[in-house]
C-alpha cells in the first residue's frame, strides 16, 4: 500500500490498464456456427474419430438446449451466430519448439501484462503454458516436469500424444451435455491445458497458464483437463487478464478436475479479464463451467478464485466428492464495480462417507455492480458423517450497488452436520474514521479494510498470487469510495 | 347478471395454444365456468386468466424446485364450495368461542357471537355491497411472482371471505377455523384490516374433514395500519390426504408491529407463502415457522419479506423436524429495496434430520439493493448433538426420553415467543404428539 497521498479523481479516471490489441494475423473460421464448423475446428486440429464423434454428439444436443435464465445477471442476448468459434495464431510454419522461435511480437504483449514469460518463468520457477487466443504457442520446463514423469501440455498435444487418456477423462466430471454453455464448449472448444500427475508423484512445481483473448469477435472456448492418479498432488495456477474493446466477448470454458485415492489438486484462479467501462459498455461475458471430482478415497480438491473482472460472471466451481473421506474446499473473493454483475459461488456434492467440505466466500460489491453468491451443498443419503461449513460475506460499498445470497442446502443423511453463515454489512464508519484519524488517506484505508475482510481466502492463494491479487483489488476498486 | 358461459373468455383462448393442461388446470377451468359472473368479473377473469396464462407451476419454477406438484395436477378437483356436511361443522377441533369457515363460507351464527368493540366481522359478499371500492383494494392481482399465482385462482374462484377490521386493542384472540369438508376444493379468502393503533391476536387453523383427496387454496392478506400490533397464527392440521397451499400478504405501515407464527402439523403435501412488506418507516416482523415432518408429509414453506422503507426490521425464525420419509423445505428471502437504509433483518433456521429417509432442504436468501444495512442469515441441519445427548444419558435419563426432551426443546425458541393467550398449551399438545416418544415428554410436562 503506499503512503503518499493520491490523487482520487486520477485514479477513478484511470482506465484498464491492460487494454491494448496485439496486430498479430489469426487464422480464424467466419462468424457461424453449423455442424460444418465444429468439423472444420476438429479438422483443422486434426483430431481422432473419437473426438469428432464426441463434438458432434454435443453439439446436437446443445440445439435443443434453451439458454438458462436462472442466474441473477441480466445481458442482452448473445447472437451465437455472429461469433468466430475458431481463431489461432499464425505462427512460422510449424509451432515453437521453444521461447527463441515465439513470435516477438506475442513476447512483447506478456512484457506489457508486467509478465515476461522467461524471466517469470525462471525467476518464479513457474512452467508457464500460455494460451494466445486458442493454440498454445510456448510451453516450458518440459523437461524439468517429463522426468518426474507429468504430463502438462496443450489440450491439442495431449490429443495427439496421450490419446488413451483424453478419451478416458474427457467429459467424465463435465458431461457434455451437462448444461448449455458446457454444451457448447463440448462442441466447440479450440485449446486449453492438459495435465496428468501420474501415481505417487508430487508435481515438482506450480503450474501456471495465462490466459489471453485477442483476436476480436473471437470466442474463447478453452478445455482444460486435470487428472491426479493416486497419491498425486498438483498446484495449477491460472491468471487472466484480455485487451479493451467494445463488443461483449464470450468465453465458456470448461474446467475438469480429476483426484483418484489420495490424490490432491489445488486450482488458483485470478480472473481480471475487461470488465466493460464506467458505464457498463464492453466487457467479457464470463460463463464457466468448473468442476472436480473427487473420484478416489482420501482425495482433495481445493478451487480458490479471486475475480475481479468480466462484464458478466457466471461461474461455479464445484467438487463431487465421491471418494470417502474426501474433501473439497471453494475459496473465493469476487469484486464488482461499475456495472459488472456477477453470479458465483460452487456446489459441494457430498456422496462418500465422511466427506468434508468448506466454502469461504466474500463479495465486494461497489458503484452500480450486482454480485450474487450461489452456492448448493448436497448430501446425499450416502454421505454418512458428511460435514459442510459455508461462510458468505458482503461488503456494499455504494448506496446503488446489490449483493445477493442464494444458498441452497439439501441434507437427506441425518448424520451430516451443515451449518452456513451469512452477513451483509457496508465498511463500518467507525473502521474508516479510526484509519482517517490516523493520517490514512480514505483510499488507502479502504483498501486496509477490504484487504482484511477478503484476507481469509488470499492466504490460500499460492505466493505469486497471492500479491497479484491484493494489487488488483485495490485496482478494482479505485473510485468506489470518496 | 345471469349466469354466463365463459367458453369464448380470453383466459381459454390463451390457454389454447399453450402445452397439453393438467386434469387440475382443466378442473379449475371448469369451476371458473360454472360460476356465475357478479360484479367483481372482469377482475376475476383477469385473474383467471392469468393464472391459466401461468399454468401450474412446476420444479423448474425457483421457487417451487422442491415442490412436485405432479400428482396435485393429475387429479381433478370439483367445487368444494356450498355443500358443506353438518357433521363438518361439529368436528372437535373447534373449540368455541370460534368462528368457523367451511370451504371458504363463514357461518353466520358464529359471527354474530364474537362481536365485540372494537372489531367489525363481515362476509366479503357483505364488504362487496357495502364498500366495493375497499374490496377491490384487497383483490386487485397482488404481484406477478411466481409465488402468487395460487392468489390469482383464489381471487377468481373465492365463493365468499371474511373481512376483519379492528379498530381498537383487543384483548382476547380471535379464533377462525377453516374447515375443508369432503372431496374438492376450497378457496377461503380472508382479509384482516388494523386501524392505527389497533392491537390483537388472531388466529388461523386449518382443518379438514373426511378422508377424501381434498385441496385448499387459501389466501389471507393483512394491512397493518401504522403503530397497529397484530399477532397472527396460521397452524395446518389437514388431514393425511388433504393438500394445502396458503398465501399470506401482509403489508405493514410505519410503526407496525407484526407477530407472525406458521406452524405445520398436518397434511399430506403443504405448501406455504408469506409475502411481507415493510412499507414505512419503523415497522417490523417477527416471523416464525415451525414445521414438523411426520410420516410421508411435505412440507414446503417461503418466507419473504421485503423492507421498502428505511429504518425497517425484520427476523425470521424457523425450527424443523423431518422424521420417517418426510421431505420439509424452509425458503426464507429478505429483499432490502434502494433507498431502505438502515434496515436490520437476521434469518436463523435450524433442522432436525430424525430418520435416515427423511429430507430438509434450506434457503436463506439475501437480496440487498442498497449498502448501510446489516443484514445476516444463519442456517443449519444435522442430529441431535451427541454431546448434549451423552449429558442426559450419564445423568441417568435412558436413550429414548433424553431424545424427546432434546427435540422439545429444539423447538422451544418459537413456542416461548408465543403468547399463552393464544392457545399455546393447545399448539403445544398438539406438536407433542407428531414427536416421537410423545407420552413421555408429556408426563414430563
Amino acid at each position: 500500500m503506499s503512503s503518499k497521498p493520491q490523487d482520487v479523481e486520477a485514479l477513478i479516471g484511470r482506465k484498464y490498464q491492460h487494454g491494448f490489441v496485439t496486430d498479430i494475423e489469426s487464422d480464424s473460421l467466419p462468424p457461424g456456427l453449423d455442424e460444418e464448423v465444429v468439423r472444420a475446428i476438429s479438422r483443422k486440429k486434426q483430431e481422432p474419430a473419437f473426438l469428432l464423434d464426441w463434438r458432434l454428439k454435443a453439439f446436437r444436443h446443445w440445439l435443443t438446449m434453451r439458454e438458462p435464465q436462472w442466474a441473477h445477471v441480466h445481458y442482452q442476448r448473445i447472437d451465437y451466430q455472429d461469433i468466430s468459434y475458431y481463431s489461432a495464431p499464425r505462427t512460422p510454419a510449424n509451432a515453437p519448439k521453444s521461447l527463441e522461435e515465439v513470435d516477438p511480437k506475442l513476447l512483447a504483449t506478456y512484457a506489457k501484462l508486467g509478465i515476461p514469460l522467461h524471466e517469470r518463468a525462471r525467476l518464479a520457477g513457474v512452467a508457464v503454458d500460455a494460451v494466445f487466443d486458442s493454440v498454445s504457442v510456448a510451453t516450458t520446463f518440459k523437461d524439468k516436469l517429463a522426468k518426474a514423469g507429468v504430463i502438462f501440455c496443450s489440450f491439442s498435444d495431449a490429443v495427439h500424444h496421450h490419446p488413451e487418456l483424453v478419451e478416458r477423462y474427457l467429459g467424465s466430471v463435465v458431461p457434455a451435455a451437462d448444461n448449455f454453455f458446457a454444451a457448447l464448449n463440448s462442441a466447440v472448444f479450440s485449446d486449453g491445458s492438459f495435465v496428468y500427475v501420474p501415481a505417487g508423484v508430487r508435481c515438482p512445481m506450480e503450474l501456471s497458464t495465462y490466459f489471453r483473448i485477442n483476436a476480436a469477435k473471437t470466442g474463447q472456448f478453452e478445455r482444460t483437463l486435470i487428472i491426479a492418479a493416486e497419491g498425486a498432488s498438483v498446484s495449477y495456477l491460472e491468471g487472466c487478464t484480455a485487451p479493451m474493446r467494445d463488443e461483449n466477448q464470450l468465453h465458456a470454458a470448461v474446467v475438469e478436475l480429476v483426484a483418484l485415492d489420495d490424490a490432491r489438486i489445488k486450482y488458483s484462479t485470478v480472473q481480471n479479464w475487461y470488465p466493460g467501462d464506467e458505464n457498463g459498455i464492453g466487457g467479457i461475458f464470463n460463463f464457466v463451467t468448473k468442476r472436480g471430482e473427487c473420484r478416489g478415497r482420501n482425495s482433495k480438491i481445493s478451487w480458490t478464485q479471486v475475480e475481479t473482472g468480466s462484464a458478466i460472471t457466471w461461474k461455479y466451481p464445484s467438487c463431487v466428492l465421491r471418494g470417502d473421506n474426501s474433501v473439497g474446499e471453494f475459496y473465493s473473493v469476487a469484486v464488482t464495480n461499475n456495472y459488472q454483475q456477477a453470479d458465483t459461488g460452487t456446489k459441494m456434492i457430498h456422496i462418500g462417507r465422511n466427506t468434508r467440505s468448506t466454502i469461504v466466500s466474500k463479495g465486494i460489491s461497489a458503484g452500480h455492480a450486482e454480485n450474487t453468491y450461489r452456492g448448493q451443498v448436497k448430501i446425499l443419503p450416502s454421505a454418512e458423517g458428511a460435514r459442510n461449513f459455508t461462510q458468505c460475506d458482503s461488503l456494499l460499498m455504494g448506496a446503488k450497488c446489490a449483493a445477493h445470497t442464494f444458498p441452497y442446502m439439501e441434507v437427506k443423511n441425518p448424520t451430516a452436520v451443515v451449518e452456513h453463515e451469512a452477513s451483509t454489512s457496508k465498511i463500518g464508519e467507525d473502521q474508516l474514521f479510526y484509519c482517517l484519524q490516523r493520517g490514512i488517506s480514505q483510499e488507502d484505508a479502504v483498501n486496509m479494510i477490504v484487504s482484511g475482510f477478503c484476507k481469509v481466502v488470499f492466504k490460500e492463494l499460492p505466493m505469486e498470487f497471492a500479491v497479484e491479487a491484493q494489487n488488483l483489488l485495490s485496482v478494482s476498486l479505485e473510485g468506489a469510495v470518496g | 347478471m345471469s349466469a354466463t358461459a365463459h367458453s369464448a373468455s380470453p383466459a381459454t383462448a390463451a390457454a389454447a395454444g399453450a402445452a397439453p393442461q393438467s386434469a387440475a388446470l382443466r378442473s379449475f377451468e371448469a369451476q371458473w365456468h360454472a360460476r356465475r359472473a357478479g360484479p367483481l368479473h372482469a377482475l376475476r377473469e383477469s385473474a383467471m386468466q392469468r393464472f391459466v396464462q401461468l399454468g401450474l407451476p412446476t420444479m423448474r419454477d425457483e421457487t417451487w424446485r422442491y415442490t412436485n406438484l405432479r400428482a396435485l395436477a393429475a387429479h381433478a378437483y370439483v367445487d368444494a364450495a356450498g355443500d358443506a356436511p353438518a357433521a363438518a361443522l361439529q368436528s372437535d377441533s373447534l373449540r368455541s368461542p370460534a368462528l368457523r369457515i367451511v370451504n371458504g363460507v363463514p357461518c353466520a351464527a358464529d359471527r354474530a357471537r364474537l362481536l365485540e368493540n372494537g372489531l367489525e366481522i363481515m362476509p366479503l359478499s357483505e364488504l362487496l355491497r357495502g364498500d366495493p371500492v375497499l374490496l377491490r383494494g384487497f383483490l386487485e392481482p397482488l404481484s406477478d411472482a411466481d409465488q402468487q399465482r395460487w392468489a390469482l385462482l383464489n381471487t377468481a374462484l373465492f365463493v365468499d371471505g371474511l373481512y376483519i377490521r379492528i379498530t381498537a386493542r383487543l384483548a382476547a384472540p380471535l379464533r377462525l377455523v377453516h374447515v375443508t369438508a369432503g372431496p374438492g376444493a376450497a378457496h377461503p379468502r380472508v382479509i384482516i384490516e388494523a386501524a392505527p393503533g389497533s392491537a390483537a391476536t388472531i388466529v388461523e387453523e386449518h382443518v379438514s374433514h373426511g378422508d377424501a383427496d381434498s385441496l385448499c387454496n387459501s389466501v389471507t392478506q393483512i394491512a397493518a395500519g401504522a403503530g397497529a400490533e397484530i399477532e397472527h397464527y396460521r397452524i395446518f392440521r389437514g388431514g393425511p390426504r388433504a393438500a394445502h397451499i396458503d398465501t399470506l400478504d401482509i403489508r405493514q405501515a410505519g410503526g407496525s408491529r407484526c407477530k407472525q407464527f406458521t406452524i405445520c402439523l398436518g397434511g399430506a403435501l403443504l405448501r406455504t407463502n408469506l409475502e411481507a412488506r415493510l412499507e414505512a418507516a419503523g415497522a417490523a416482523l417477527d416471523s416464525y415457522a415451525l414445521l414438523v415432518g411426520h410420516g410421508s408429509r411435505h412440507a414446503d414453506c417461503v418466507n419473504i419479506a421485503t423492507h421498502s422503507a428505511p429504518d425497517t426490521r425484520s427476523r425470521q425464525t424457523a425450527r424443523i423436524i423431518a422424521s420417517g420419509d418426510s421431505r420439509v423445505i424452509f425458503n426464507s428471502k429478505v429483499i432490502v429495496c434502494t433507498g431502505a437504509v438502515r434496515s436490520e433483518s437476521m434469518q436463523s433456521c435450524r433442522g432436525l434430520l430424525m430418520s435416515p429417509a427423511a429430507e430438509i432442504d434450506t434457503r436463506p436468501q439475501l437480496e440487498i439493493h442498497t449498502d448501510e444495512v446489516k443484514c445476516a442469515h444463519g442456517a443449519t441441519t444435522g442430529r441431535l448433538d451427541p454431546d448434549m445427548l451423552f449429558y442426559m444419558l450419564s445423568r441417568g435419563l435412558d436413550r429414548r426420553t433424553a431424545q424427546s426432551l432434546l427435540v422439545y426443546a429444539f423447538l422451544a425458541d418459537v413456542m416461548t415467543d408465543m403468547s399463552p393467550a393464544a392457545g399455546r398449551d393447545s399448539i403445544d399438545s398438539a406438536l407433542l404428539a407428531q414427536l416421537p416418544e410423545s407420552d413421555l415428554l408429556r408426563g414430563l410436562r
